[in-house]
């Protein structure tokens, strides 16, 4: 039977792991689709809850942060089911509603991880409409000011199809990223998604299968190719120091 | 240049292994749950037993070959089919298994009475007993089967409850075919004595008709072989060489005679007026007669005794010397006043009248001999084809009824006009044994169609997922569905558990473990109880 899930992602970041691998691959294509300067901003959604968005928006965060060593902030757009902070390890308060509601001078600053290039911002205690926080630029402004202060901004959003924000947020983003779990996700809720996400479909800059159920061939799976998951005394190994290997990934 | 990518139709073992390992619980549930069902159904289901009896359909018992065109009937009877189905509808006629019913007694078990007494008191019209014994031949009837074997043999196969009770219905039902067929025969047999002795008297009477007709017609042939048969095709020529001289001798004597009567006109006497007789004469003349037959048998036989015939001329020589020296003295005694060349003519003529009968009928004789064997030429050819037939009809007759008194004597000639008219020789070439492991149900044959179904539905129901289920399985699912590239695909956190619900990860487990419990539950609340109360197979003998 399954084991207990971790803590938190930081105990599992193993740099040599299959999900990690995958990770870097995706961020590698995502820095050869885009000119320098631009799509920082990626809005990670899906069609429907428990596809795995969440878990797969903070591994590309923390893989940009700790192989590629970019500036990077993790969002929690998603205020009706946040599980973020959780992953991290962080408390839900203050977050991303706060934020949207805060006087425009006034800034809440990410919260530094175990990890020193990754900050995140939870998703906060809503304590109104969620999808009224968005209203007035709100949302915008508050992406201007990260902005300018990382390389790389991931928000992993709510569902696009019961939900109105990622829609919402989309439109500020540089980037749409979706998420699908292969042998879960219904072909008809895809279909629904599509058709919402039709006035920035542009923006789709591609889909991500999570392969969690192992549904996809047998060549998807790192087992195949006779790969052995890390001993505990490879997992304590420190990470490497030099910073020059990092991917053009978020670069400016 | 355009390139058109063709859909690969290649089997590829290793994604059919991959989706086995995935789908390893699907697979598994369906077996599990068939083969639980087997399970259950092999233990609740009440055994049987079947005891089986090889039976001889033989031939009708030999009969001697005189015998075989009487008791041969129709070729068909003979066939193996159809002696089978005779023996069918022996065993299901209502007669038989009523009989098979009382022996094994059927009718008394208790239950069995008290059923038929509700029974017949809600029907009214019918005793206990006869509702009793008509579910008894009901029952009997869907239990007793015949199965063709190699050759003549059949095999009866009874069903029962128990390994003794299968054993006691075969054994019964071939001990009571034994009788029954014994006693058919022996009354049948008893029947056709009568037939047979009557037979045997009309043959009798046949054989003795041809017997005298054969007598008769031998009788007839010795008789013409008396008169004729001592000429025959070597002597032939002979006889008739005899028959020539003694006409010559005749003319001879007559010629001699006719001037003898000339000379005695000339001289003026009668001397035929008063011919010459006395008995010694006349024994004479007979004698004569005699040897000049003898002569000519003689002759004719001349190959196989030539000293006789010369004797034979010597004998007739001194004959007609005696005769001439009777003359001389009859023609002496006769009155005066005739003269010595008229005695001397009388006494010459007398002698040639002697040698003349003699030579006359030497001649005859020896004619008629000639013609019976010209005759004899003429018919052979018949009478040896009627001597034949009448030989072959008497010695045909006589094997016949010799045949009908030695069977008839033996009973066998009516055995087998009862065997020929039935067709059915019965002999039990292997008697009922008592059965080891039950007919049915056949544990291994259950489990593995169970087994093998369960496999069927696994795989249907696997296939079903794949083809029917509308979820994303592919990269090319999500791909055509999203309209935008897949950029990667994540896989599981090694030690992560698998995303969803545990229902809905767990399930195929959750319900192979709930199969296993009801089987469990099933089978120790309905089975266990059951079996402790049934007798073992070994020794529930009496069980009917």
């Amino acid at each position: 039977m399954s084991k207990s899930r971790p803590r938190t992602l930081f105990q599992d970041l193993d740099i040599d792991a299959p999900h990690v691998t995958e990770a870097r691959r995706i961020l590698q294509i995502l820095s050869r689709g885009r000119k320098d300067g631009e799509r920082r901003v990626y809005l990670v959604t899906s069609a429907c809850g428990g596809e795995g968005k969440s878990t797969i928006c903070s591994m590309l965060a923390l893989v940009a942060a700790r192989i590629f060593h970019r500036k990077t902030l993790i969002i929690d757009g998603d205020m009706h089911r946040p599980t973020l902070h959780r992953l991290l390890g962080l408390t839900q308060h203050p977050g991303l509603f706060e934020a949207l509601r805060a006087p425009e001078s006034e800034i809440i600053a990410p919260r530094a991880t175990p990890l020193p290039m990754l900050f995140a911002l939870p998703s906060g205690v809503t304590r109104g409409p969620i999808a009224g926080a968005y209203e007035d630029g709100a949302f915008r402004t508050l992406l201007e000011k990260y902005r300018s202060a990382f390389d790389l901004i991931f928000i992993d959003a709510a569902p696009a199809v019961p939900a109105v924000e990622p829609i919402l947020m989309a439109e500020h983003v540089d980037a749409v990223l979706i998420v699908a779990m292969a042998g879960r996700t219904p072909a008809s809720l895809a279909r629904r998604l599509n058709q919402i996400l039709t006035p920035v479909a542009s923006k789709i800059a591609g889909v991500i299968l999570n392969n969690a159920a192992e549904e996809l061939p047998y060549y998807h799976d790192y087992r195949y190719y006779g790969y052995k998951p890390p001993t505990v005394q490879q997992q304590k190994t420190p990470p490497p120091a030099n910073r020059s290997a990092a991917s053009p990934a978020g670069r400016r | 240049m355009e390139i058109t990518e063709q859909p690969s139709h290649q089997i590829d073992l290793r994604a059919i292994f991959w989706k086995a390992v995935h789908y390893r619980w699907v697979l598994a549930f369906p077996i599990l749950a068939v083969g639980c069902a087997g399970f259950l159904y092999v233990k609740m289901t009440p055994s049987r037993y079947d005891s089986h009896v090889i039976i001889s359909l033989g031939d009708r018992l030999k009969v001697s070959e005189a015998l075989e065109p009487l008791v041969k009937t129709s070729q068909g009877s003979d066939l193996p089919k159809e002696r089978m189905t005779l023996l069918e509808n022996r065993i299901n006629s209502r007669p038989f298994l009523n009989e098979v019913a009382v022996r094994l007694g059927m009718t008394n078990d208790p239950a069995v009475m008290q059923e038929a007494t509700a029974a017949a008191a809600r029907l009214g019209d019918i005793t206990p007993k006869e509702y009793a014994l008509r579910a008894a031949v009901m029952s009997l009837a869907g239990r007793i089967r015949l199965t063709p074997l190699q050759g003549s043999l059949v095999r009866l196969t009874a069903t029962g409850s128990s390994p003794r009770a299968a054993m006691n219905v075969a054994s019964t039902i071939a001990d009571l075919l034994l009788e029954e067929n014994q006693r058919a025969s022996e009354q049948r047999a008893q029947a056709r004595i009568e037939f047979s002795s009557e037979q045997s008297a009309v043959y009798e009477e046949r054989l003795h008709k041809s017997e005298a007709a054969l007598e008769a017609f031998q009788k007839s042939m010795i008789g013409r072989g008396i008169s004729s048969n001592e000429v025959t095709a070597d002597n032939v020529d002979r006889a008739k060489s005899l028959i020539r001289d003694s006409d010559e001798e005749i003319e001879q004597i007559r010629a001699r005679l006719q001037s003898g009567r000339a000379e005695a006109a000339t001289r003026g006497d009668d001397a035929d007026a008063s011919p010459l007789s006395s008995p010694a004469l006349s024994s004479l003349d007979v004698r004569l007669t005699q040897l000049e037959i003898n002569y000519a048998l003689g002759a004719l036989r001349e190959d196989q005794h030539p000293g006789g015939v010369i004797s034979i001329k010597s004998q007739i020589g001194q004959v007609r010397q005696l005769l001439f020296q009777e003359c001389q003295s009859l023609s002496l005694a006769m009155p005066g006043g005739i003269s010595d060349e008229a005695r001397n003519a009388a006494a010459g003529a007398a002698l040639d009248r002697a040698i003349l009968h003699s030579l006359r009928e030497k001649r005859d004789r020896v004619q008629r001999m000639v013609a019976a064997y010209t005759r004899s030429l003429v018919e052979s050819p018949s009478q040896q084809i009627d001597l034949q037939r009448l030989q072959a009809e008497v010695t045909s007759n006589r094997e016949l009824l010799l045949a009908l008194r030695k069977e008839e004597s033996s009973s066998n000639i009516s055995e087998a006009l009862e065997n020929s008219q039935l067709g059915l020789q019965i002999s039990v070439a292997e008697p009922a044994q008592l059965p080891l492991s039950a007919a049915f149900p056949d544990r291994k044959k259950i489990m593995g169609t169970a087994l093998l179904l369960g496999g069927l539905l696994s795989v249907g129901l696997v296939l079903g997922i794949e083809r029917f289920g509308a979820t994303l399985r592919s990269i090319e699912d999500a791909e055509r569905e999203y309209k935008a590239p897949v950029i990667g695909a994540i896989p599981r956190v090694e030690g992560w558990p698998r995303p969803g619900s545990f229902l809905l990860n767990n399930w195929p487990v959750m319900a192979m473990t709930l199969v296993v419990v009801a089987t469990t539950v099933v089978y120790f609340t309905q089975v266990v109880p059951h079996s402790k109360h049934a007798p073992s197979p070994a020794t529930s003998g009496q069980q009917r």
